[in-house]
């Protein structure tokens, strides 16, 4: 069975007793393994999320980012002698690892550290509430795979004593799955979403704190869901074994400290924070089930993205210490999905929408005039170019000859269009071309003899169009350009056709309508 | 380009090909009917300053000569400029409410267009007409008996002699057979006999072509009414071998209006090139275009002429 991470926890109940954390990673692995890029970082997130939200200080805290085996080992064993002497009530013991590891040892650059000595050495210690975390990583291309080898699953024991106290394992993927760490997220999915949840993302029952089961249960999902759009699923998983009454607290989100303050959302949906721009690192990704959940945040400017089915609504604000900020009183701007698949910003790769337009043509037949139309389209909106399909019809009736005939002209046109859209502010500009294929109806009503008429031909021409966002998935746009037909009319001579003429007019159109984007 | 594109462009192009061709305002459609003609103009008309245009007046009704029930059928209308020749196109048949009994009665009539809005306004002066010409149309569910010109018309509109012979039948009862070469092109008597030496005492007559007003191409062979070789016959019986149907008709020859038996026909397949059968009276007369009269002083004559001695009417 392949255990691809393997938290070990030992739990004790208490909510003022000393915790002691310990935090390793480590980009490196062995000779066959690529480099991580994120481990060390997602250890000191990790720290910085228990030392802003946990009961845990700088004394209680220990960071090995890049240490080998022998170090690992020593920091361990002379936390649990320091532990042991110290005689504190219900003292906890956190012990994080990020990097890369197989079925049997963390792989710590070329040295390894068994997981049999390492669960010894946690499960050895004197503290009440025992954890270990390990995130394993094996490096991928774009998304790193972070992984183990096939293995049996890591068995897990549990500690049977009276107070508060358990043994607990967690892993961030299943036997024979791999952890993935991501660019964007510039973290394993798993550690990411573990520090989301600790910072409030996991606060379920929004009670200010965030319990191990909490924490767990977040983590599970989002990491499921952030995996399902990468390379393979990953399930992390979490067995413990608990005495006692009361869930274990992790990390109190609505007690921050320091230079940390909170950040209040009152409106459901997944939220992806941004770091003082759009563009800069991504702080948490978190998805809000209930109103009203906390998360806590380093006192700084965020870019807030809320992510909704048909748009994106953005934030600005502004985390100050220790208080607390309600996002829904911000402004926001909505941005549609077809700005962002147009701005590279959306993970879908297209917007299919349709369009349903009216307006007028200038007269491609002297003497006609100017004639209504009604064009309906679809088009695929891509992150260069927008394609489109569309339907028209236009048509008129005229009397001709002192009234005595009337002549009822339909026009169907089907066309493609090739946009490229410039997205502004408040509207969009749109320049594209447009090949039409076109077949003509002309109908007299007469006492006389004059047979209904069909011809073909087609047209080409520039579009302009400009549109701006009336609602969420519906906007309005104007639309119009130069357009030259090519067809055949007749030569009229004394009111009979007595020859033919290939025409090719210049003319305009103008149009007004809503697209609709699915 | 390659074969590909080639293909696409011979693909639209013969696309392009299929079809009826598109039409513009000006057009209306396959004419029923068309005819040629000249304009004459008596007295001054000074060129550019009258908006002349031809048009067919519907007569609802007949005879009478009250213009302001007059009806024109402004799809036909025509601008002419003189002096000129002209070609009217008819595009629909006349309104059933613009009939006169069972069939439309129409002038061809010049007017003043002041407005120039391309029809006839009552306060515009007509200024001339076709005076002897005119269109009858007749509708497929016609009935014979019920006509107003007491003749068959073929159906459809029809090009006629004015003045008609109104209300009464014309003189079937004058119909002849004549052992005479009636309706043969001619250059002198002979050419109208079979016999040289027949010709003058039978009463044959040859009208030359360019013998008064009205142009018979190659000459006409006619035989005078007491012609003793032209005997009574009825339409529909046989001819003896050799006759010729006959009808007498009232011509001008040679500055006189004298009837003369000309040949009788059901349609223009019996008459000569250049010659049509003039369905009013059946006869094989000149295809003669329509010759319009402009008069600044015109008054519309009658279209009819009053019957008294069982005679067509003459041709001017």
């Amino acid at each position: 069975m392949v255990s691809g991470c393997i938290c070990l926890m030992t739990l004790t109940a208490g909510a003022t007793s000393p915790t002691y954390l310990i935090a390793i990673g480590n980009n490196a692995g062995a000779a066959n393994e690529v480099e991580l890029l994120y481990a060390e970082r997602d250890a000191r997130q990790v720290t910085r999320v228990f030392q802003e939200l946990g009961e845990v200080s700088g004394k209680t805290t220990m960071l090995l980012a890049g240490e080998d085996a022998s170090t690992v080992r020593s920091a361990l064993l002379d936390l649990n002698a320091r532990i042991r002497a110290g005689g504190e009530t219900n003292p906890k013991l956190i012990v994080f690892y990020s990097g890369h590891a197989d079925s049997k040892a963390l792989h710590l650059g070329n040295t390894r550290l068994d997981l049999t000595e390492l669960r010894a050495i946690v499960k050895g210690s004197s503290a009440s509430v025992r954890l270990l975390v390990i995130d394993a990583c094996r490096s991928g291309a774009v998304t790193r795979v972070k992984g183990v080898k096939a293995t049996p699953l890591f068995k897990l024991t549990y500690d049977t004593g009276q107070s508060a106290q358990g043994f607990a394992i967690l892993t961030s993927s299943s036997a024979g799955e791999n952890s993935q760490e991501s660019d964007r997220l510039r973290a394993s999915f798993f550690s990411h979403h573990l520090v989301s949840g600790l910072r409030g993302a996991a606060d379920k029952n929004m009670d200010g704190k965030v319990t191990i089961d909490e924490a767990y249960q977040y983590t599970y999902a989002q990491t499921l869901k952030s995996s399902g759009r990468s390379l393979e699923l990953q399930h992390p998983t979490f067995e413990y074994g608990l005495k006692g009454k009361g869930g274990v607290i992790l990390t109190r989100p609505s007690n921050s400290k320091g230079r940390t303050g909170r950040l209040r959302i009152e409106t459901p949906g997944l939220y992806l924070i941004s770091e003082g721009s759009e563009s800069g690192p991504i702080a948490m990704e978190v998805a809000v089930k209930k109103g009203g959940t906390v998360v806590a945040l380093p006192h700084r400017k965020y870019f807030v993205q809320r992510r909704g089915l048909n748009s994106y609504r953005e934030y600005e604000v502004t985390i100050s210490s220790r208080r607390t900020t309600r996002l829904d009183t911000h402004p926001y701007r909505v941005i549609d999905y077809d700005r962002l698949v147009r701005k590279g910003g959306s993970q879908r790769g297209a917007v299919h929408g349709l369009t349903l337009m009216g307006g007028f043509r200038g007269q491609r037949i002297e003497g006609m005039g100017t004639t209504p139309m009604a064009l309906a389209g679809y088009a695929v909106d891509f992150s260069t170019l927008s394609l489109g399909l569309r339907l028209g019809l236009s048509q008129f009736e005229t009397p001709t000859h002192n009234e005595v005939q009337t002549l009822t002209e339909r026009d169907w046109s089907l066309g493609i269009m090739v946009q490229r859209f410039i997205d502004f502010d408040l509207v969009s500009i749109s320049l594209g071309i447009l090949v039409e294929g076109l077949v003509f109806e002309q109908q007299f009503q007469t006492r006389g003899e004059a047979p209904a008429r069909r011809a073909f031909g087609f047209s080409y021409g520039a579009l302009l169009g400009i549109e701006t966002t009336l609602w969420t998935g519906l906007a309005l746009r104007l639309e119009g350009g130069p357009t030259s037909s090519v067809f055949e009319q007749a030569v009229v001579d004394g009111g009979e056709a007595v020859g033919q003429e290939l025409r090719t007019p210049l003319t305009w159109s103008a149009n007004a309508g809503v697209v609709i984007r699915l | 380009m390659n074969l590909r594109s080639w293909s696409c462009l011979a693909t639209m192009i013969s696309l392009l090909s299929c079809g009826k061709p598109l039409v513009d305002e000006s057009y209306r459609g396959t004419p029923l009917f068309e005819f040629e003609g000249q304009l004459d103009v008596q007295g001054r008309f000074e060129p550019g300053v009258h908006n002349i245009r031809l048009s067919i007046f519907w007569l609802p009704d007949g005879p009478a000569t009250i213009r302001q029930h007059w009806v024109e059928q402004s799809s036909a209308s025509v601008v002419v400029d003189f002096p000129s020749s002209f070609a009217v196109k008819v595009f629909e048949p006349p309104k059933p409410a613009h009939y006169f009994q069972s069939q439309a009665l129409g002038r061809l009539v010049l007017y003043d267009d002041l407005d120039q809005n391309g029809q006839y306004s009552r306060d515009e002066p007509i200024v001339g007409e076709a005076p002897n010409q005119g269109l009858v149309y007749t509708p497929p569910d016609h009935d014979e008996a019920q006509s107003f010109t007491t003749v068959s018309f073929p159906q459809g509109f029809s090009l006629i002699q004015y003045p008609l012979r109104c209300r009464t039948r014309p003189p079937h009862s004058l119909d002849a057979g004549c052992a005479l070469l009636i309706g043969a092109p001619c250059q002198t008597l002979d050419d109208c006999c079979k016999q040289a030496d027949e010709c003058e005492p039978y009463g044959a007559v040859c009208i030359p072509e360019n013998s008064g007003r009205q142009r018979f191409p190659g000459g006409y062979c006619v035989a005078r009414p007491n012609s003793r070789v032209c005997t009574p016959h009825e339409r529909g019986r046989d001819l003896g071998e050799g006759m010729v149907a006959a009808r007498p008709l009232s011509i001008n020859y040679v500055g006189r209006i004298l009837t003369m038996f000309v040949k009788r026909c059901e349609s223009s397949a019996e008459c000569r090139d250049e010659y049509v059968c003039e369905p009013a009276y059946q006869v094989c007369l000149p295809d003669r275009p329509v010759r319009l009269a402009m008069n600044a002083e015109y008054e519309p004559g009658s279209i009819c002429v009053e019957d008294t001695n069982q005679e067509m009417p003459s041709m001017e």
